[in-house]
């Protein structure tokens, strides 16, 4: 059943009640919230997701709700709790939904250690995957976003979820976030894009989030294995460049990505060592998101160099 | 006083592509990306477990760079290089000294 499936009312009521249990990739999240903020973005951004029921194991029982005291009220906040813990600091009352997308990151990255988890966006074409790690305000999100559009399928556009024992990325199709500028730029790229309320003042500034493509969440159950590694880089009227980054340095990059790399020690060494053996590995500098998707169809066009 | 020996940390774990190599320190948690040179040194130290002298890693050195140069042809700076490299992997603790 997809979220969509589920009345207004029945989203509702379990978001209140019984903890609404939706299936992103790997993880089912049990989301518990009073909040029309997310009830609303829920809807709008997880309506093709799949929705079990409230018998169902969830890995993360999550919530977003207002504090105790006068802050219900007043200069009203919001907390996010995890397992009944409250991990964070609280925010403003108008970050419900970007508070639970981060608190799902969280999650993801910080908790499920059976996959080694990347800061990267990926997509993918052709059964190949492009990994783009990178810092946050490197462009990575606004790049993956306009891919997205031309022609590729998105896995994340903020974790790489590696499996170790095979190597492949494990989809995770969510919400994709950007902010400040770059939401502008892309209702412009692609004028089809839905995004939900736009939310200001955050820690990032001004942030929305878009509706993943529902065939990315379809495709979910898919995974992908890694052809390319590409280091993305924004610079204001750059021509779209493709350099080869040495495998070394492409290593030592990948590893700083990584959140939970030392967890996996050896194991985990090896695995990102054999990822980029095994990739093409580029650093990507644009300014034009229309230059960098022509550039990335060439990468998709050419002929597999690896096993 | 006794022979000075380098021996490589244990928990080490080295890849190698061209003239790179990228060094993992498991038991510090930390990864090194080093130049040829110290890369060829690291692996000749984690050749030897029991350690090795100044004078076995020139003559290792030299068999791994240039087959053709003879050890004697091992000038003042070749030395001073190899110190420095051999005090880098020190200070990153990818090796250790032990007395004999």
């Amino acid at each position: 059943m997809r979220l969509a499936d589920l009345s207004v009312a029945e989203v509702e009521q379990r978001l209140l009640r019984g903890g609404l249990r939706i299936r992103t990739g790997p993880v089912l999240n049990s989301i518990t919230s009073p909040l029309a903020a997310v009830r609303e973005g829920v809807m709008l951004h997880y309506a093709d997701h799949p929705v079990e029921d409230a018998t169902a194991f969830a890995d993360f029982h999550i919530s977003i709700e207002r504090p105790p005291g006068p802050r219900r009220w007043f200069n009203r906040q919001i907390v996010f709790c995890f397992d009944g813990q409250k991990p964070f600091n609280p925010l403003p009352g108008d970050q419900g939904f970007p508070m639970l997308e981060w608190g799902m990151n969280w999650c993801l990255s910080g908790l499920c250690h059976q996959y080694l988890t990347l800061h990267a966006a990926v997509v993918e074409r052709g059964g190949r995957a492009v990994l783009m790690p990178a810092a946050s305000g490197s462009g990575k999100s606004t790049l993956c976003a306009g891919l997205l559009f031309r022609g590729w399928r998105l896995l994340s556009d903020e974790l790489a979820v590696l499996d170790p024992a095979t190597g492949e990325v494990l989809p995770v199709p969510r919400p994709v976030s950007l902010k400040n500028e770059s939401i502008a730029v892309m209702r412009r790229f692609a004028p089809e894009v839905v995004f939900g309320a736009i939310v200001r003042e955050t820690l990032k500034g001004s942030v929305g989030h878009f509706k993943p493509p529902m065939q990315a969440v379809h495709r979910a159950h898919e995974r992908a294995r890694p052809a390319w590694i590409v280091r993305p880089r924004y610079r204001a009227g750059a021509p779209a460049s493709l350099q080869p980054m040495s495998k070394g340095s492409a290593l030592m990059h990948v590893i700083e990505c990584a959140f939970n790399f030392n967890v996996h020690g050896r194991q985990g060494f090896e695995l990102l060592a054999n990822l980029v053996e095994h990739c093409d590995c580029y650093e990507f500098t644009y300014g034009d998101l229309e230059d960098a998707a022509a550039c990335f169809a060439k990468l998709a066009d050419a002929p597999a160099s690896g096993p | 006083m006794g022979a000075r020996y380098f021996a490589a940390a244990t928990a080490v774990y080295c890849r190698q592509w061209d003239d790179e190599f990228v060094a993992y320190d498991a038991s510090h948690a930390k990864t090194h990306l080093l130049s040829a040179v110290a890369g060829e040194v690291l692996l000749a130290i984690q050749g030897n477990p029991s350690g090795m002298t100044r004078p076995a890693i020139e003559h290792a050195l030299f068999g791994a760079l240039d087959a053709a140069q003879a050890a004697s042809d091992f000038s003042a700076d070749d030395s001073a290089g190899l110190e420095a490299v051999l005090g880098a992997l020190l200070n990153t603790s990818l090796i250790e000294l032990r007395s004999q």
